[in-house]
């Protein structure tokens, strides 16, 4: 069966059911786009004052996210490799390929976590809300509203590198699980199903590396 | 895996792969290098995330091996994004201008001042 020849109906199913979960995790992280470039259009001058700290040096530092970029795309590469392995029956290069992607999402969650979380809130990155003062048309803050929008960028910044980051360590685990039947010749198709769900982490990332590291 | 399910083809992930990394690297080559001109930095660092994510979508993803029906999947969402985008845009901005204007016209009244005081003294605001 050649693919020219394949009708929708003869997608197996299970493909179709990832390309359904990758379709509504587009529409989450969609709408997470969608809503920091309104807020980032809004407050043009407030975000880029986030991001540097009191002496003007910056929070976000882009070789990490350049490292972990790199790290994500590679492991891209090497889940697509254990696909291949599955096709054609090297279990061994499937457990392989499989542990390779699930330790650069590991060396990821460490450089997020471990590294640049406690980077950007020793600096000055912060969750707080800010104060308010009440007027006759509600609400303003006491500041004039900067800092408060500060604080928007950085909830952005944490929700959103955050949510991927559980993207990740629930991609890793499904590879990992997947890997254990697989490296025993059971279920091969699934290495491709949790590899389609991976690319997807990796493709989500391809627009918060430069919507957060470059671009500003 | 049976030949039924892998109708699909297998470029050269190798390759692919490399060219991946090469546009990351443009990318911070282009935020260091195009200062001068922000908006066209930000158009090529998009642009090439964009030719990221299709390389991703259709190779990796082996979406240009299925048929087009399946393409709807992921491209159906991105327009999600772009519509929602593209009508709360106009109203976000003029409601952003019309309390940039309040904010201009407000007048500080002996009540606002006795509160903010009242605020100072309970340590509500600093």
């Amino acid at each position: 069966m050649s693919a020219e020849n394949v009708t929708i109906e003869q997608v197996p199913k299970g493909r179709l059911a990832i390309w359904l979960l990758i379709a509504g995790e587009l529409i989450i992280f969609g709408g997470f786009i969608a809503c920091y470039l309104l807020a980032r259009f809004e407050y043009g001058g407030a975000f880029p004052a986030a991001m540097v700290d009191s002496t003007g040096g910056d929070i976000i530092l882009w070789y990490w996210g350049a490292i972990n970029t790199t790290i994500l795309l590679a492991s891209s590469w090497s889940i697509v490799k254990a696909h291949e392995a599955a096709i054609n029956n090297e279990l061994g290069k499937i457990k392989t390929y499989s542990l390779i992607t699930i330790g650069l999402a590991a060396v990821f969650m460490i450089i997020k976590l471990g590294i640049e979380w406690p980077h950007d809130f020793h600096l000055g990155a912060s969750l707080r809300s800010f104060d308010w003062l009440p007027t006759e048309y509600g609400a303003i803050a006491a500041d004039g509203g900067f800092e408060s929008v500060k604080t928007l960028f950085w909830s952005y910044y944490f929700i959103m590198t955050g949510f991927h980051g559980l993207h990740v360590v629930i991609g890793a685990l499904a590879i990992f699980i997947v890997m254990l039947g697989a490296s025993k010749g059971k279920n091969l198709h699934r290495v491709e199903l949790a590899g389609m769900y991976w690319h997807m982490v990796d493709l989500i990332w391809i627009f918060l590396f430069p919507m957060f590291y470059l671009a500003q | 895996m049976s030949n039924e399910q892998d109708y699909h083809g297998h470029p050269n992930y190798d390759v692919i792969g490399l060219i991946l990394v090469v546009l990351m690297a443009l990318s911070v080559v282009v935020d260091f290098v195009v200062t001068g001109n922000k908006l066209l930095s930000v158009s090529l660092i998009f642009g090439f995330s964009i030719i990221k994510a299709y390389l991703v979508i259709a190779n990796f993803m082996h979406l240009k091996y299925e048929p087009k029906l399946v393409d709807l999947f992921p491209y159906l969402s991105i327009a999600c994004m772009i519509i929602f985008f593209a009508g709360v845009y106009p109203d976000s901005a003029s409601i952003d201008q019309k309390m940039a204007q309040d904010f201009m016209n407000l007048e500080v009244t002996p009540d606002m001042i006795t509160e903010s005081i009242r605020l100072l003294e309970h340590g509500v605001v600093k």
